[in-house]
């Protein structure tokens, strides 16, 4: 494995490479159900997510020669939904003010869901996106700061400041 | 516990809560068909919904070093193997006025006279001919062709990237070893000339093309290329434009010097430039709320009116007052979110020849009808 410098969509950035990439259609099938629920936890907006997702796939699959070789090409895949979503809000919400709780309905989930669920709401979005690269994605503090284009650093102190919060709701939870 | 630690029950409390999001719901295909026209746009294609005319000389003279280069060896790739009911690279000479290429098709299609044909995804661009046969077009002299451009005489003008290492990269400022090349292939499908027309780091798109020239859309603005000479000529800038070029959509008409294409900013809108004046106005008759982009843009044979998709509305608008001729959905129906695509090309001043283009795992039947004003 090795380290390559690449371009990708105008982002230089230093992904490790694998030697070979894994066939498109078994890493979208693989993966696209845990970066959209991913997303879906830090965009809070299911709809929102789903196009992220969607696109960012889609970014992956017209760069898949490069993509492929990453890696964590999921991560990557993350990071691209979640800068475009990011965007395309920003550039909606005077029509469109993002909907809160009515993107995610509720059939009948653990108590502690939904004191994480509130909690997560409550996290500003660069410590939601960590927390989801690090507990839904798995990805480690070395792979999440690569994906997010953060330092180490940041990484363990965003994730730190957010985990402190969570486990306050949770103790308070009723 | 160190501070990248997760605690067990912080770890479940939120995959629990990721478990209460609806599920995905969303389509591999839907995937595919955003990833294709993705790759278009990168090469400065991107669709949109302003179109602009641009008539007359040009402003500038840009001369660039655009020797035509010796046809350099693709990369090692799949050879392509076409169907055996689908014609290859031969296609029969054409009596309508432009031909009509499946830009967007990926997969089995089948025809009033081709039993079965393979299309895109490194299997080649595909023509639907007047006659109803598909022909297979061999993407030569380059990775994949971004946009293709089909001539009355037969040859094909196309544009797209090359890996000249054999490994195919993206684009970057600090990216060596990649071309960009403008292409003329025969009507038997063989390299006729080829321009690495690179700006490195710099993307670049091929907006349409006549027997003289190709029409080029950079950062900086819109040139024609010489076909015979390979002299690049600004002919509007950036600036007199008053859009960034590198939004404007591609798909464009270009004949002796009149080019029409599209653009796309906060809606879909229609504008005209003059370049004899450099005058740029609006043209009515294309805007659409909340429209994403304008996905397919053709100028009639006598430049009178031009043909305009909308997210499967097809529209007939003429040039010289932008009233609408024409208006329809695109026959069967259009969602943004399915797996269709369509193509057209005018077969006279007054008929636009139209097919809808599905794409996936099934094979497909290819059934063009027509829409006249």
């Amino acid at each position: 494995m090795g380290v390559r410098a690449v371009a990708v969509d105008g982002e230089m950035a230093r992904y490790p490479a694998r030697a070979a990439p894994t066939d498109f259609e078994a890493f979208y099938r693989a993966n696209i159900d845990r970066v959209y629920r991913a997303l879906a936890v830090t965009l809070r907006q299911d709809e929102l997510a789903r196009e992220a997702a969607d696109e960012a796939m889609a970014r992956a699959y017209a760069k898949w020669a490069t993509v492929g070789h990453f890696d964590n090409p999921a991560g990557w895949v993350f990071r691209v939904g979640l800068n475009w979503a990011t965007s395309w809000w920003r550039k909606v919400r005077r029509e469109q003010p993002p909907v809160a709780d009515a993107a995610h309905p509720q059939v009948g989930p653990p108590d502690n869901a939904v004191a994480a669920r509130d909690a997560l709401a409550q996290l500003p979005l660069p410590q939601r996106a960590v927390i989801t690269c690090r507990i839904l994605l798995d990805l480690t503090t070395a792979e999440t700061a690569v994906a997010l284009g953060l330092t180490e650093g940041t990484v363990k102190s965003r994730l730190s400041r957010g985990l402190s919060a969570l486990r306050s709701a949770l103790k308070e939870k009723p | 516990m160190t501070t990248d630690e997760v605690p067990g029950e912080v770890r479940e409390a939120v995959r629990a809560a990721a478990r209460m999001t609806a599920g995905y719901g969303g389509r591999l295909e839907d995937v595919y068909r955003r990833g294709r026209r993705r790759r278009r746009r990168q090469t400065g294609a991107a669709f949109a919904g302003v179109v602009v005319v641009l008539l007359g000389v040009g402003l500038l003279t840009v001369h660039r070093d655009t020797t035509p280069t010796p046809q350099v060896p693709l990369p090692t790739s799949a050879p392509v193997t076409p169907s055996a009911s689908a014609t290859s690279a031969s296609p029969a000479p054409v009596t309508v006025a432009q031909r009509l290429f499946l830009h967007m098709a990926g997969g089995k299609y089948h025809s009033a006279r081709t039993e079965l044909a393979k299309l895109g995804n490194g299997l080649g661009i595909g023509e639907l001919t007047p006659d109803g046969r598909i022909v297979v077009h061999e993407e030569v002299g380059a990775d994949y062709w971004d946009w293709v451009v089909g001539l009355p005489d037969g040859r094909i003008v196309t544009f797209g990237p090359e890996d000249l290492t054999g490994t195919p990269r993206a684009d970057g400022p600090d990216v060596s070893g990649l071309a960009q090349n403008l292409l003329v292939i025969s009507p038997k499908g063989k390299v006729l000339k080829s321009w690495n027309v690179r700006e490195q780091g710099k993307q670049t798109g091929l907006l349409g093309a006549d027997s003289k020239n190709a029409y080029l859309i950079r950062k900086s603005g819109f040139y024609t290329f010489n076909l015979k000479t390979g002299t690049e000529r600004l002919v509007l800038t950036a600036k007199a434009m008053g859009v960034d070029p590198m939004t404007l959509g591609y798909g464009g008409e270009a004949r002796d010097d009149q080019v029409v294409f599209g653009r796309n900013t906060d809606g879909c809108y229609l504008r005209l430039a003059d370049l004899r004046t450099g005058k740029v106005r609006d043209l009515g008759g294309v805007q659409a709320r909340n429209c994403q982009a304008v996905e397919l843009v053709r100028l009639s044979p006598d430049g009178k009116a031009v043909a305009v998709a909308i997210e499967g509305l097809i529209k007939i608008i003429r040039l010289a007052d932008g009233a609408e001729l024409k208006a329809e959905m695109i026959a069967g129906g259009y969602d943004r979110a399915s797996t269709i695509s369509y193509d057209f090309a005018w077969q006279d001043d007054r008929t636009l020849r139209v097919v809808r283009v599905p794409y996936g795992d099934e094979t497909y039947d290819l059934k063009p009808y027509t829409i006249t004003y």
